[in-house]
């Protein structure tokens, strides 16, 4: 199901996407529909990341966040170079346990 | 034996050094149904997911038969990390997470959690692997976790102390 969503843009972004739109031979509602859907997954990600190496949220939870598998969210935090959210003081916390 | 209660993201991560077949020799394999599903998703995708579900098959890795309440509501972790920790409260059992909120959690409880270099370094302790092998593992899963560098040192330097005091106790023996 789809719903109608009205949106106000300057005139020279809505004259970028019908640029765009004709270059990729697209109508200018899809072409919008399409940079939506995945400026919306990218935003998920660098929200989940963000959380992520702040320590606010687990990995698991990130992974959820991002909408995304654990398999995928870790091997994009891979690709990513973001590194563990566990510091030295989690391992010396953890032996001294 | 030992029963030490995994989360994905160690099994993961294991499964990619290529030592979860080794799991057992330190204890039972234990996962919780979350951790068990969100392992095996994805398994068209990750040639990891599908090694997993082998291992669910040959019974390396168990799925625990606890009947789970979700005794804790943290809304920072995720669902099979809330398992994991539950599964250590009510079974004794060991929680290896690879995650900060996740052991920070497990130590509110008073469990003693482990980490994947932990049990690398347990590894090398219980002579599963020797000296040599855990540099090898360590510097693969150091690459893939992108290990910060003093803890990349700290890890070497317990190596080290291990593999002396093994020395020491063969040269008093």
């Amino acid at each position: 199901m789809t719903k109608q969503m009205n949106l106000r843009l300057d005139e020279d972004l809505i004259k970028e996407f019908e640029d765009l739109a004709k270059h990729e031979n697209l109508d200018r509602s899809s072409l919008v529909k399409k940079i939506l859907i995945k400026g919306l997954q990218q935003e998920r990600l660098n929200l989940a990341v963000q959380k992520y190496v702040l320590k606010e949220i687990s990995i698991e939870k990130a992974a959820e966040i991002a909408k995304l598998s654990l398999h995928e969210f870790i091997s994009k935090l891979s690709q990513l170079g973001i590194p563990s959210n566990l510091s030295l003081e989690d391992f010396r916390k953890i032996i001294s346990s | 034996m030992k029963k030490l209660v995994y989360d994905a993201c160690s099994l993961i991560y294991l499964t990619k050094i290529q030592l979860k077949e080794k799991l057992p020799l330190l204890g039972t394999v234990i996962v919780s149904p979350s951790v068990k599903n969100e392992l095996i998703t994805d398994i068209n995708s990750f040639s990891d997911a599908k090694t997993l579900k082998s291992n669910f098959d040959n019974k390396i890795i168990n799925e625990s038969k606890l009947k789970l309440k979700n005794i804790f509501s943290s809304e920072y972790l995720g669902r099979g990390e809330k398992e994991t920790i539950e599964i250590c409260i009510k079974s004794e059992g060991i929680p290896v997470t690879d995650d900060h909120q996740a052991i920070n959690n497990a130590l509110n409880f008073g469990l003693k959690p482990k980490t994947s270099e932990i049990i690398l370094l347990d590894f090398l302790r219980n002579n599963i692997i020797n000296y040599q092998e855990f540099k090898a593992f360590f510097k693969e899963l150091a690459l893939i976790k992108s290990l910060k560098s003093d803890i990349i040192l700290f890890f070497k330097n317990k190596a080290k102390e291990i593999v002396n005091e093994k020395k020491k106790f063969q040269g008093e023996n």
